[in-house]
């Protein structure tokens, strides 16, 4: 407990390192001092002027914190410990303290700078919710909240980062989450001893079972119906503050064939649309591994016509059909990179420079083939038919390039099953990777790359554990 | 429990096995013996091996987790169990040696004329490797994913054989003789179930598990049967000059639709059959040797099979010829005795026993 206002401030800026944004203001009221402290830079500080400072500096009443609270303006005004009171001006609280209590009061008029809800760049729909999460913890809770008007949603904090001190949520549906898989995750990020937590993909890491593995085993959404379509199937979803990307576990490969336009749209076309992606899936990982070995050791296979045009354009060129290839990618790769990171001013340009320049002087040229640019440009533009298995496909891709290059549609086959059998190891929280295909799940074939009507999907998901089966009475 | 298969995924298992070694080479050569006949040899040993299996259902029920050899050593010493065993391994190192040679062959004269052996046993290495280390709950689920698409190859290259048949094919034109003859040196091609004993410890079993077995063993028995008949129906008395029986019966039918070669069906779809034939064959194998050798760890037994199967094939049995030549003198004899005796045997196998096996 500190005796003077002076020994107060200067007691808990020290604290602070006196860091450039610690603001302080004393004011005499009835012989009493008041203190006040805050940090400038997360207060909204008109609030601070007209809701805090005028009210007490003009009131006439005696001073305690009682008849403070009650003159204050602002409605989240609350007793605090004197411990409590670091934590709570680097949250963007105002600190007030009066000469003689034995307490403080806690104002919260926290104010950063955030955008507004707005449709992600990742999950357009033609047809359903467009609003999708910012990068504040609460407007999140306040977009999941608005889906659930239930006491069931449940709703657990906890904090991870020495330094970031990054405020985590685990969502779930009490009755419908398996409580074994919110213990587990729980128990995990408990665990968890880092130094900071910068975005959710930080914590993501530590939820994986096998952190090393080039493929993703934590859903990801940027969207609050899809959060809550899938905990409405049994999973939990992890929110961090700071992100606008919510963590869902358990999760399947099934998933990311799956988008939220398939259930705002006729099932008959939301089918059809996954099994184009299933195309798209194998284009991406097998279709240049596909060429490159028909081309190298099996092109008594490619119909005549074919191969006399591929020998056409191929005759001249001076590298071999798989420096080719790798050579196109790579470019294809670079210009990828490239155009990601410039402004967009720069896009067209380096779009022509691409398409045009090296492209097509490229092929005129004859140091690449029109039949590879061809190949590539497909196997290239299927990754985005799955944009969520973006980078896990274009590892793929090279792998399976390489495998075609050097053993031919041996190594092609070789491949998949290799690839297969390591994706049936991956697990989890007790869902098998490739469910409801391997092993297979008779009931949630309704929602696999066959998607039926809402009416017939009876139950939720039973590739992973639920503690209510039915979903539709 | 970890590491344990469902019903169905060990039915999928018993049902791509029945496959292993009769879709490519085995129509010609019991072609030389029983010409359309063999279409009942295959029929009676199609028999024999469901009668296997309803010795399985039989061994099963009445051991529902205890392991093979636990059962054996229980009732006939553990040395007498641990011989039985070694037998086995070998018996199942032929036949994916068999496997491998056979189909190795197939590809090299259909699309890697120039290729180096090497390209083959690197891949069946890797193949083996993932297969073992993965265990047996991952390859079942592979094995699985890939049923369907598999199904699909085979009943595509059937389907378009159709187009090629010439006549029925001629039955009843052999002698007794050559009948029987034709059946037991070919025996060791058959007695698939064989690998269920081994692993019936991980297999676990539900209500009517075995119409499940019955069901998917039927179907690819059927579906060997049609080939069988299109492939006498298409060759007639030639089918002994056909070794590659299952991509043979759709050669004429290369330019269908102007496609292109639709052969290549054939020929993805027996390359992943062979490695689901050949990852089960090295399992097992590695079942066998760890209980042979009890409290090795799984990496060293897999580097034992590797190995025991490199040596054997670089050194003594790069010659399908020469195999198929071991096949039919000496298996024969050693197939029965496993194939059908052992099976046999497991009805006088009553004792209760503990389990002391650990599960993956």
């Amino acid at each position: 407990m500190f005796f003077s206002a002076e020994e107060f401030l200067n007691t808990t800026k020290k604290d602070l390192h006196n860091s450039s944004d610690v603001g302080s203001r004393t004011l005499k009221c009835n012989d009493k001092t008041v203190a006040m402290i805050f940090l400038k830079s997360m207060i909204n500080q008109e609030l601070f002027s007209d809701a805090i400072y005028k009210p007490v500096k003009n009131s006439n009443c005696d001073v305690s914190n009682k008849t403070i609270e009650k003159v204050i303006l602002c409605d989240n005004v609350e007793d605090a410990e004197f411990s409590q009171a670091v934590e709570k001006i680097l949250k963007g609280y105002v600190i007030i303290f009066i000469e003689g209590e034995k307490n403080l009061i806690s104002v919260d008029i926290a104010k950063f700078p955030m955008r507004s809800p707005s449709e992600p760049p990742t999950s357009p729909v033609i047809r359903g919710p467009r609003i999708g999460f910012t990068e504040d913890l609460k407007t999140n809770l306040t977009l999941i909240r608005r889906r659930f008007y239930s006491e069931k949603l449940v709703l657990k904090d906890m904090k991870i980062g020495r330094y970031s001190q990054t405020q985590i949520c685990i969502a779930y549906l009490d009755g419908i989450a398996d409580k074994k898989v919110v213990k587990e995750i729980q128990h995990k990020l408990k665990k968890v001893d880092i130094d900071g937590v910068v975005d959710a993909f930080y914590v993501g890491k530590f939820l994986e079972n096998r952190p090393n593995s080039l493929f993703k085993q934590i859903g990801n959404a940027e969207k609050p119906d899809i959060v809550a379509g899938k905990m409405l199937e049994g999973r939990v979803a992890i929110l961090v503050d700071g992100s606008p990307i919510v963590l869902t576990l358990p999760f399947i490969l099934i998933e990311d064939f799956q988008n939220s336009n398939d259930y705002y749209t006729s099932n008959h076309y939301a089918t059809l649309i996954r099994y184009v992606r299933i195309v798209g899936f194998l284009l991406a990982v097998i279709a240049s591994g596909i060429y490159i070995s028909l081309r190298l050791f099996h092109f008594n296979v490619i119909p005549t016509k074919f191969l006399i045009t591929i020998t056409d354009t191929t005759q001249a060129i001076p590298f071999t059909p798989f420096v080719e290839l790798l050579f196109i990618t790579l470019l294809f790769q670079v210009l990828y990179e490239v155009s990601l990171r410039l402004p967009s001013y720069l896009g067209l340009a380096t779009s022509i420079v691409g398409a045009l320049i090296l492209g097509d002087t490229g092929v005129n040229a004859g140091l690449i083939s029109p039949p590879g640019v061809i190949v590539i440009a497909l196997a290239k533009i299927a990754v985005y038919t799955i944009p969520e298995q973006a980078p896990q496909l274009t590892v793929l891709q090279i792998v399976f390039l390489i495998l075609g290059g050097s053993l031919g549609l041996l190594g092609i086959v070789g491949g998949m099953f290799y690839l297969i059998n390591y994706l049936n190891r991956i697990d989890s929280y007790g869902a098998p990777y490739l469910a409801p295909y391997s092993p297979r799940v008779n009931s949630d074939l309704k929602d696999g790359f066959t998607k039926k009507s809402l009416v017939d999907m009876k139950k939720r998901p039973m590739s992973f554990s639920n503690k209510n089966i039915t979903r539709l009475k | 429990m970890k590491g344990l298969v469902s019903a169905r995924q060990s039915a999928i298992i018993a049902s791509i096995l029945i496959f292993s070694n009769k879709i490519l080479t085995l129509p010609s050569l019991l072609s030389g013996f029983a010409k359309g006949d063999a279409i009942f040899i295959l029929l009676m040993m199609f028999l024999a091996d469901l009668g296997v299996l309803c010795l399985f259902f039989f061994l099963k029920n009445r051991y529902k987790t205890q392991c093979f050899f636990e059962i054996l050593s229980s009732h006939l010493t553990k040395p007498v169990a641990i011989i039985i065993y070694i037998f086995l391994f070998a018996y199942f190192l032929m036949k994916l040696l068999l496997n491998f040679n056979s189909t190795q062959m197939y590809f090299k004269t259909q699309v890697y004329h120039d290729a180096h052996i090497f390209i083959f046993l690197f891949t069946t290495i890797v193949i083996l490797a993932t297969s073992i280390l993965g265990g047996l709950r991952a390859l079942a689920r592979t094995i699985e994913f890939f049923y369907i698409p598999l199904i699909v190859g085979l009943l595509f290259c059937l389907f378009i054989s159709f187009a090629n048949i010439n006549d029925i094919p001629v039955l009843f034109d052999t002698s007794f003789k050559s009948f029987f003859t034709g059946a037991f040196k070919y025996t060791f091609c058959f007695g698939d179930f064989l690998i269920l004993f081994l692993l019936m410890h991980k297999i676990q079993i539900d209500k009517k598990w075995e119409n499940n077995f019955l069901k998917y063993s039927i179907f690819s028995m059927s579906l060997i049967l049609v080939e069988y008949g299109l492939f006498f129906s298409i060759f007639q008395f030639t089918g002994f000059l056909h070794t590659n029986a299952m991509s043979d019966i759709i050669v004429l039918s290369y330019k269908f639709f102007d496609i292109g070669r639709l052969d290549i069906i054939a020929i993805i779809t027996i390359m992943l059959l062979t490695f689901c034939q050949i990852g089960l064959y090295g399992y097992a194998m590695c079942e066998i040797f760890n209980n042979i050798v009890s409290r090795l760890s799984v990496k060293y037994s897999c580097a034992f099979v590797i190995l025991c199967f490199s040596i054997l094939y670089l050194l003594f049995f790069n010659s399908l010829d020469f195999l198929v030549e071991i096949t039919t003198i000496y298996l024969p004899y050693i197939s029965i005795l496993f194939q059908y005796f052992l099976p046999i045997l497991t009805i006088f196998l009553r004792k209760k026993i503990h389990s002391e096996v650990a599960y993956e």
